[in-house]
């Protein structure tokens, strides 16, 4: 049972402990502000991310599949224009030179000012009738490649098609720069005579600079790309200088969740778009790089600071302990200095101060001890083996009263009497009855040497004869008036000693008319005057009362001096 | 009247002389019959002599005062000693010494004292006549008093060990003298005397009805020694455990 409830405690270190708090108030905030975001961002963000790339996407390839539509139109203008159709059936350079001013007329106003965006050329199957609204491109010169060798060439492209397609042909296989813009996608109409044969072509090349404005607005793609799904080529609308087939785009590949499509209607084309979606975890993973990061080091910094800290505690707590070690030693010269930390202070000045009371203590043990050592020594000194004395006293006694020398007889055993009384130690305490006897014994003896000149009285109340009071109150008391007040006075010599009861203690007074004291005595003159067997009484006294009991003395020089104790009543 | 007998032992001669002639033994009853100055002559005085009352010295050459009266089985002794030794007092009430005075020797004390035992032992001789019928102790056990009830049931059940007037004392939550004076009071005999007789019946139990021997019955009856034993069995009934045995 005991010892289940005496847990034990695991010992720990100050700086243990203090990395311990400090993991704590770091970590709990930073636990839950990761755990927040990564609940939020896994079910809103990604969520809405995908809706809005969704979105941005298709109205970017509305935008596109518009601008296509708009350029496959004036393809279609340019090619039902009579007066194309006839320069380029009659294919003859002189008679179309006449007419020049008009097929650039129809040119230009179809292709309404923005040829900054596109650019519109016609050739004839030959090649010999070549019109451009810029400078004709030399890839679509005939006379030069008749040959299919440049694969890129929409005119190639449009040969490889059966040849009597009339619809447009939509192309961005060829990104020739075209007075520093890009061509982004080409779109060619085929033209023919009345009986079919194919008379020439009118090729129209929309630059970059028509499209790219307006995709991945939001900036919601990391790269937007246009595909052919005929050709399998391809060509980036973010990074124009990014062309080719699939292999260049590897993402096309994969079907990530992160890809998005969609189809330009009426054409082959699509528009893929990778969302910044795989950056933004990019970002959320170094983001939590630089958490972890600043978590070690927030550790390392904590456990840097525990160190420190405990060890300011330490080193002052181990020069505190040192100090103590020291002072158990016995060395008392230790004085604790201010450390700065208020705490350690009030420590340092507490165990001065406990010093200091101890070093006093033992000095004035020491002191004590030296003393009674000194009292020992004296009093052995001093000793005689009391049987030989008490056994002498008898042999006195038996001569003396063989002898019929009654004073000596009865001297002797009063002397007897005092002196046993005096080395008894065996109880504290006799009954009033005993300590006037002994009084009496010694007022006896006194009264041998000084005679009628001695005179005294003792009354004392016959019912307190058999309380118990502290022994060796009394004798000292008497002893003292006669050594002190009446041995040096002349005439009459005489003591009153009256026992009596007053409100439930026992006041006992010992009167004499002996020369009195100078002037009264307090406890502390009295402890060096001659009168220290008055001290001694007082002394003892107060190690068995304390503060309940009186001690008065009251003198008149010349007249005498009364000394009255009161004490408790002690039990019967 | 016939006197008692008195048997001094102490070592020093003037003391021993004032005492005989100085205290006035015909005035008390008593008779000096025999003197000594060392332990073992003592012992055999006593022996010899067999006192009624012994006063002696407790320093004494040969044999000390206390070890002679328990070797000699004195019932009645009186120590004067220049001692005031704890150990000497506790054996002393031990061994039923009736009093211990300490020297210087007030001779009026000495006196009262022995004034005192002798009217104890004439009173105790009585008792002893009224309540033993030569083989047989009749004890008052009916008694009133509701303390002194206690009293006998604890010697009864304790007096096979040794016990004293203050072990009583203490167990009755009564003064020493009180009980001393009530006991005597109620029973009509004192507690010494009291208590031996429970011995002594439960001693002669044994002599009837066991093969023990006097030493091993005076042990099991609290007796200090067999001497002691016969001694007080003498006092009872006339004659020895062993001339009872044999009857």
């Amino acid at each position: 049972m005991l010892q289940s409830s005496m847990r034990r405690r695991p010992v720990t270190t100050l700086s243990g402990r203090l990395i311990i708090y400090f993991l704590i108030v770091m970590l709990v905030p930073f636990l839950l502000f990761v755990s927040y975001t990564i609940i939020n961002y896994n079910r809103g963000i990604e969520r809405a991310m995908t809706a809005q790339a969704v979105s941005a996407l298709e109205s970017d390839a509305a935008s596109i599949s518009s601008v296509i539509e708009e350029y496959r139109h004036k393809a279609y203008t340019l090619s039902s224009s009579p007066i194309i159709t006839r320069v380029l059936e009659e294919n003859d350079p002189e008679k179309t030179a006449r007419n020049i001013s008009s097929v650039y007329e129809t040119l230009y106003v179809t292709m309404a000012g923005d040829t900054y965006k596109a650019s519109a050329s016609i050739v004839s199957s030959t090649g010999d009738i070549r019109i451009s609204t810029h400078n004709f491109p030399e890839a679509y010169d005939l006379r030069t490649h008749t040959n299919d060798w440049d694969s890129s060439n929409i005119i190639t492209i449009a040969k490889r098609k059966s040849g009597r397609e009339r619809a447009s042909i939509i192309s961005i296989e060829d990104h020739r720069y075209d007075a520093g813009r890009q061509v982004l996608l080409s779109i060619l109409r085929r033209t023919f005579a009345a009986d079919g044969t194919l008379t020439g072509y009118i090729i129209i090349d929309v630059m970059s600079d028509a499209v790219i404005p307006e995709i991945n607005d939001s900036n919601l793609f990391s790269e937007v790309v246009l595909v052919d799904n005929e050709t399998f080529s391809a060509i980036s609308l973010t990074h124009p200088q990014r062309y080719g087939s699939f292999s260049e785009f590897p993402f096309l590949r994969n079907d990530s969740s992160d890809i998005y499509r969609a189809p330009l209607e009426g054409t082959t084309l699509e528009l893929v778009a990778i969302s910044l979606n795989p950056l933004l975890r990019e970002n959320f993973r170094t983001w939590t790089l630089v958490i972890a990061v600043s978590l070690v080091v927030g550790i390392l910094i904590s456990i840097i600071l525990s160190l420190i800290f405990s060890r300011s505690i330490s080193t002052r707590m181990r020069r505190i302990i040192e100090s103590m070690k020291r002072f158990e030693r016995g060395d008392f010269s230790i004085k604790l200095e201010k450390t700065g930390i208020r705490e350690f202070d009030e420590l340092s000045i507490t165990f001065n101060i406990m010093v200091h009371r101890i070093e006093r203590l033992l000095e004035r043990t020491r002191e004590e001890e030296a003393k009674s050592a000194e009292a020992e020594r004296k009093a052995l000194e001093s000793q005689m083996n009391p049987h030989f004395l008490f056994n002498t006293l008898n042999t006195i006694k038996a001569l003396a009263k063989m002898h019929g020398e009654t004073e000596i007889y009865q001297t002797t055993i009063r002397l007897g009497k005092l002196l046993r009384s005096s080395i008894d130690n065996r109880s504290e305490s006799a009954t009033l009855q005993e300590s006037l006897d002994l009084v009496e014994c010694y007022l006896l003896i006194q009264k041998l040497r000084f005679g009628e000149k001695l005179r005294y009285s003792i009354n004392c109340r016959e019912d307190l004869l058999d309380r118990e009071t502290p022994k060796l109150i009394l004798q000292p008391i008497v002893e003292n008036a006669v050594t002190h007040g009446l041995s040096e006075k002349l005439g009459d010599w005489n003591i009153d000693i009256t026992i009596d009861e007053k409100d439930g203690k026992l006041c006992m007074s010992v009167s004499d008319n002996g020369i009195g004291f100078h002037s009264i005595p307090d406890m502390a003159d009295l402890e060096h005057s001659q009168h220290t067997g008055l001290y001694n009484v007082y002394r003892r006294l107060e190690l068995k009362y304390g503060d309940a009991f009186s001690f008065s003395i009251s003198s008149e020089p010349g007249m005498g001096a009364a000394i009255t104790i009161i004490i408790p009543m002690e039990d019967k | 009247m016939k006197k008692l007998k008195v048997v001094l032992v102490e070592d020093e001669e003037i003391v021993l002389r004032e005492l005989k002639e100085t205290i006035d033994w015909e005035g008390l009853g008593l008779e000096v019959v025999g003197t000594a100055k060392d332990g073992i002559e003592g012992e055999q005085m006593i022996r010899s002599l067999s006192p009624d009352i012994v006063v002696t010295d407790i320093k004494l050459p040969g044999k000390n005062g206390l070890e002679m009266i328990e070797s000699a089985a004195v019932t009645n002794g009186i120590i004067l000693s220049g001692y005031t030794d704890f150990e000497y007092t506790k054996r002393a009430i031990r061994l039923g010494v009736f009093d211990y005075l300490e020297k210087p020797v007030d001779d009026e004390e000495l006196e009262k004292s022995l004034k005192m035992l002798a009217i104890r032992i004439i009173e105790d001789e009585k008792d002893v006549d009224r309540i033993s019928d030569g083989c047989h102790i009749t004890l008052m056990e009916d008694v009133q008093n509701h303390w002194i009830k206690v009293a006998i049931d604890y010697m009864n059940k304790n007096y096979m060990n040794q016990i004293s007037l203050s072990d009583i004392a203490r167990e009755t939550r009564l003064s020493e003298s009180h009980l001393s004076t009530l006991f005597k009071a109620e029973t009509g005999i004192n507690f010494l005397q009291y208590l031996n007789a429970i011995r002594l019946n439960a001693a002669l139990n044994l002599l009837s009805q066991s093969t023990m021997n006097v030493s091993e019955i005076a042990r099991s009856t609290g007796f200090p020694t067999p001497g002691y034993f016969t001694k007080i069995f003498r006092r009872f009934f006339g004659k020895t455990p062993t001339e009872y045995r044999g009857q």
